[in-house]
C-alpha cells in the first residue's frame, strides 16, 4: 500500500509526533508498504508534489514543534472554482491517483476535515487527524495542540499576573480562538482569570466595568481578564465578521481587547493594559499529554488506513481513541456551550463573562 | 398529552414531539441528528462505535422529550436496523443503556404510515406518494390509498449504490444502468406507466436532503411554502451530479450525511418523473413518525413505548407481537377497507380545507397507552 500524509492549515504542536506515530505504525505492520510526504498541505497535492518519508525523517521527532511537511492555507471555498481548466479539487484527485496513492492522512482542523471529505466524495481514501489549538472540531473530545497551547496561555497569563498585582493594574490577555473561546475558556480558568471573554458569550461592555469596579471596591488590587480573540460584543452579535472590523477599523481599533482595554480605562480609572499571546501558542515542543494523545491518534488512523477503513477521522470520546465519518462533522465546530458544565462551574466560583 | 417518536433510518435519527387533546394532534418540535449508521458498518455488523452513535443521539432526543413533558415516547426503525446481522443485539444494548424500547416496522407498514401522514395531499391531481429509503422504497397511490395498494419494493437507495456504483458518485453509464434496473423492478411490481400520476409527493429525510440540494442548485426559494421541484432544472441538477467539479461541496453543504444516496435518488426521481409523466413533484413535510403516532393514537399499532415520566416501558414487545402483528395487520387491512367510507369524508374534509391537521382528528384516543379519565385521572388502556 501506498501512503500519502499532508499537514494543512496553521501549524500547532504535535503535528510531528503524529506524522511519526502513522509511520511507526505502517512501518511494523503493514508489509511492503510506502509512505511519501506531501509539502505544503492541500498546495503539495494540487501541484503534485510528494516525497518519501524514509526512517531517519521520522524517528526523531517526536518532541519537535511545526510540522516537517510545511503547511499553508487553502480555503475550501475555492476548492471548485475552475483555474486553467480545471478546478483544485479535481487537481488534487488526479495527483492523489497519478501517484497511486491507496490512502491520505490529512492532519489539520475544521476547514482541512471540511476538503477531506470532499475528497472522499470525489472516491479519494482519506484518513483525517484533528489538529487545532482551538479545540473546535466536532464529535472529538480534544484536538491535538489544544493542551500545549493551554500550557502556553496558562503560563503567560501566570507570568502577566505578577505584574499586574505589582502595579495595581487590570490586564487583558488576548489568546486565540475566533469562533471558539476554548482555549480561552481552559486557560483562564487553569490561570485563575477573574473574567474569561469567549466568541460563544457576548459580553457587554457594561457588565465588564462594573465586574472590575465591583472586584476592586471589594479589595482587590488587580484584575486579570482572559479574552479570546473572538470575543464579541453583545451589541455586535449581529454584525458579520466583516462588518464587525469596519466597525472597529471605524472606532481606530483593531480588536475587541483594545476596545475594552481603553473602555476600560477610562470608566474605571484603573490602569489598564492589554498583551496578545499571538503565535506564541502555536509553536514548540508539544506537552506530555500532546505527545501522548498525538501518538495514540496516529496510530490509530494508521490502523483504520490499514483495515480498509476511510472517509473517516480519528477521534477522542470519553477517554477513548475512536472515529467519526467525515461527513458526519464537516463543516460543523465544536463550541462552548454557554450553559455547559465547564462554563457553569467557572460562575459558580465567581468568574465574570461580562454578562 | 405529550408524545415523541423517533425514528432511526440508515442515514440519520429524527424526533417529532407532538401534543395530543381531543381535537386535534400538533407537532410542537423537531429535530434531526445526521448520523450515517453506513459509516460504521462492518460488513452487515454494526460496529460498538456504531451503536455508541446510535445510543448519544438517542439519549439525547430522550432529554428533548424529557424537557417538552412528553409522557410516551417510541423509537421506531424501518429497514435500517433490521437488515444488520446484530440486530437483535443491538436493540438490547440500546434498549439497556438508554431505556428506550426499539419498534421494527416493516415495508408496508411504513408506507401505511407515510400515507396516514399524507391523506391532505390526496387533494392534489392523480398523486403518488414516495418514500426513497435507504434500504427500501415506498409506492403509495394517494387515491387509492389501502395498504394492498401500497407497494414496497425490496431494495434501496443503499442496495443500489453498492450495486452498480463503482466510487462514491455515480457516473452516465452508472446512472443509464440504474435507470434501467428501477424501471424493471417497478415492472416487476406492477406500477403503472404513462401520464398515471401528475404529481409525486416525495416524503422522508433523503427527499428534503434532495430538495435542498436542488434548491441550492437552482437558487429556489419558495414563495408560498410549498417546496416543488420542476422537471427541466431537476434533469440539469441530475447532469450535474453526474460529472461537474462542484457536485461534492453542493452535496457537502447540503446533506453531507446522504452522500451515498443522493445520486440514486435522483436517478430514481428522474426515472419516476418519466414513467409516470409526473408534471411536479412536492416535498412532504410529515412522514413515517407522524404516520406512525396517529396510527398509535387510533389504536392501529400498538409498539413498545417508554413513559419517561413513570421511567417505565410498556406496550407489546416485538417478538411477542411476530404473529399477531400479522393478523393485526389483517384486521387493520380489513378495518381500513370496512372504513373506507367511514374515512372518506375526513379524506374529503381534509381535501376541501386543505388543512392537514383535519386528517387528524380523526386520531382518536382509543388506541393512546393511556387515556384521560372523565375525572382527570389516568387510566391504562393496556
Amino acid at each position: 500500500m501506498k501512503f500519502g500524509i499532508l499537514t494543512s492549515g496553521g501549524d500547532c504542536s504535535g503535528l510531528n509526533a503524529v506524522i511519526r506515530a502513522i509511520c511507526l505504525y505502517i512501518e511494523q505492520n503493514v508489509k511492503n508498504a510506502e509512505i511519501v510526504g506531501i509539502p505544503d498541505g492541500y498546495g503539495g497535492l494540487i501541484r503534485g508534489e510528494s516525497f518519501p518519508l524514509k526512517q531517519e525523517d521520522f524517528s526523531d521527532i517526536l518532541d519537535r514543534g511545526g510540522t516537517i511537511l510545511r503547511t499553508s492555507r487553502q480555503p475550501f471555498k475555492m476548492m471548485t472554482v475552475a483555474e486553467n481548466g480545471s478546478s483544485r479539487l479535481q487537481r488534487m484527485c488526479e495527483n492523489y491517483r497519478r501517484m497511486g496513492l491507496d490512502c491520505l492522512f490529512t492532519l489539520g482542523g475544521a476547514g482541512t476535515h471540511k476538503t477531506a471529505a470532499l475528497l472522499s466524495m470525489e472516491g479519494c481514501n482519506v484518513v483525517g487527524l484533528p489538529k487545532t489549538i482551538d479545540n473546535d472540531i466536532y464529535g472529538t473530545d480534544v484536538t491535538f495542540g489544544f493542551q500545549t497551547a493551554v500550557e502556553v496561555a496558562t503560563e503567560a497569563i501566570d507570568r502577566i499576573r505578577t505584574t499586574a498585582a505589582s502595579h495595581g493594574r487590570t490586564m487583558l490577555i488576548e489568546i486565540m480562538g475566533n469562533k471558539a473561546g476554548w482555549l480561552t475558556l481552559h486557560a483562564g480558568i487553569a490561570a485563575g482569570a477573574d473574567m474569561i471573554l469567549i466568541p460563544e458569550i457576548p459580553f457587554s461592555v457594561d457588565r465588564v466595568c462594573d465586574f472590575v469596579a465591583a472586584q476592586r471596591g471589594a479589595g482587590k488590587a488587580y484584575t486579570i481578564i482572559a479574552v479570546a480573540e473572538g470575543a464579541v460584543l453583545a451589541s455586535e452579535v449581529k454584525f458579520k465578521k466583516s462588518e464587525r472590523v469596519f466597525v472597529r477599523t471605524e472606532r481606530g481599533e483593531s480588536t475587541v481587547t483594545q476596545h475594552l482595554a481603553e473602555v476600560l480605562q477610562e470608566r474605571t480609572g484603573y490602569e489598564t493594559r492589554s498583551s496578545v499571546l499571538g503565535y506564541l501558542q502555536r509553536g514548540g515542543t508539544p506537552c506530555a499529554f500532546d505527545r501522548l494523545l498525538s501518538s495514540r491518534l496516529g496510530g490509530y488512523a494508521a490502523q483504520l488506513a490499514a483495515s480498509g477503513k476511510f472517509g473517516v477521522t480519528a477521534a477522542v470520546a470519553g477517554n477513548r481513541i475512536t472515529f467519526n465519518a467525515l461527513t458526519e462533522i464537516a463543516g460543523k465546530y465544536k463550541l462552548v456551550a454557554p450553559d455547559g458544565d465547564i462554563v457553569r462551574f467557572a460562575k459558580s466560583i465567581g468568574i465574570g463573562f461580562g454578562v | 398529552m405529550k408524545y415523541s417518536v423517533i425514528d432511526i433510518s440508515s442515514s440519520s435519527i429524527s424526533l417529532i414531539v407532538a401534543e395530543a387533546d381531543e381535537r386535534k394532534t400538533e407537532i410542537i418540535f423537531k429535530d434531526r441528528a445526521s448520523i450515517s449508521l453506513l459509516h460504521y458498518l462492518d460488513g452487515k455488523t454494526l460496529t460498538e462505535r456504531g451503536i455508541e452513535k446510535l445510543i448519544d443521539a438517542l439519549k439525547v432526543m430522550k432529554d428533548e422529550s424529557e424537557k417538552f413533558g412528553v409522557k410516551y415516547c417510541y423509537v421506531i426503525s424501518t429497514a435500517a436496523l433490521r437488515v444488520i446481522e446484530n440486530c437483535d443485539e443491538v436493540s438490547k444494548i440500546v434498549t439497556e443503556r438508554t431505556g428506550l424500547p426499539i419498534n421494527f416496522i416493516d415495508g408496508k407498514t411504513e408506507a401505511f404510515c407515510d400515507y396516514i401522514a399524507n391523506l391532505y395531499y390526496a387533494s392534489y391531481e392523480k398523486a403518488v406518494l414516495v418514500d426513497l429509503g435507504g434500504k427500501s422504497l415506498e409506492i403509495c397511490d394517494l387515491i387509492k390509498g389501502n395498504k394492498d395498494d401500497m407497494v414496497c419494493l425490496d431494495f434501496g437507495l443503499l442496495d443500489i449504490h453498492r450495486k452498480f456504483i463503482k466510487k462514491i458518485q455515480p457516473n452516465e453509464k452508472e446512472a443509464k444502468d440504474i435507470k434501467k434496473y428501477a424501471n424493471d423492478k417497478f415492472d416487476d411490481a406492477n406500477l403503472p406507466k404513462k401520464e398515471v400520476f401528475s404529481t409525486l409527493v416525495m416524503v422522508g429525510a433523503t427527499n428534503h436532503a434532495v430538495y435542498d440540494i436542488y434548491a441550492d442548485y437552482a437558487d429556489i426559494r419558495s414563495d408560498d411554502g410549498v417546496k416543488r421541484i420542476e422537471y427541466k432544472k431537476f434533469k440539469k441538477l441530475v447532469e450535474h451530479l453526474l460529472g461537474d467539479a462542484e457536485r461534492s461541496t453542493l452535496i457537502l453543504n447540503n446533506a453531507p450525511e446522504k452522500l451515498y444516496l443522493i445520486g440514486p435518488a435522483t436517478i430514481i426521481l428522474k426515472t419516476m418523473f418519466k414513467r409516470f409523466g409526473v408534471r411536479q413533484i412536492v416535498v412532504s413535510d410529515r412522514g413515517v413518525k407522524e404516520g406512525y403516532l396517529q396510527l398509535v393514537l387510533e389504536g392501529k399499532e400498538s409498539g413498545m413505548y417508554c413513559d419517561l415520566q413513570e421511567n417505565t416501558l410498556g406496550g407489546t414487545p416485538r417478538e411477542a407481537t411476530a404473529e399477531p402483528a400479522k393478523q393485526k395487520k389483517n384486521k387493520s387491512e380489513k378495518k381500513s377497507k370496512e372504513g373506507e367510507t367511514e374515512k372518506s369524508p375526513a379524506k374529503e374534509e381534509a381535501k376541501e380545507e386543505g388543512c392537514a391537521e383535519k386528517t387528524e382528528e380523526s386520531g382518536k384516543k382509543r388506541g393512546r397507552p393511556k387515556k384521560q379519565a372523565a375525572d382527570g385521572s389516568e387510566t391504562s388502556s393496556k
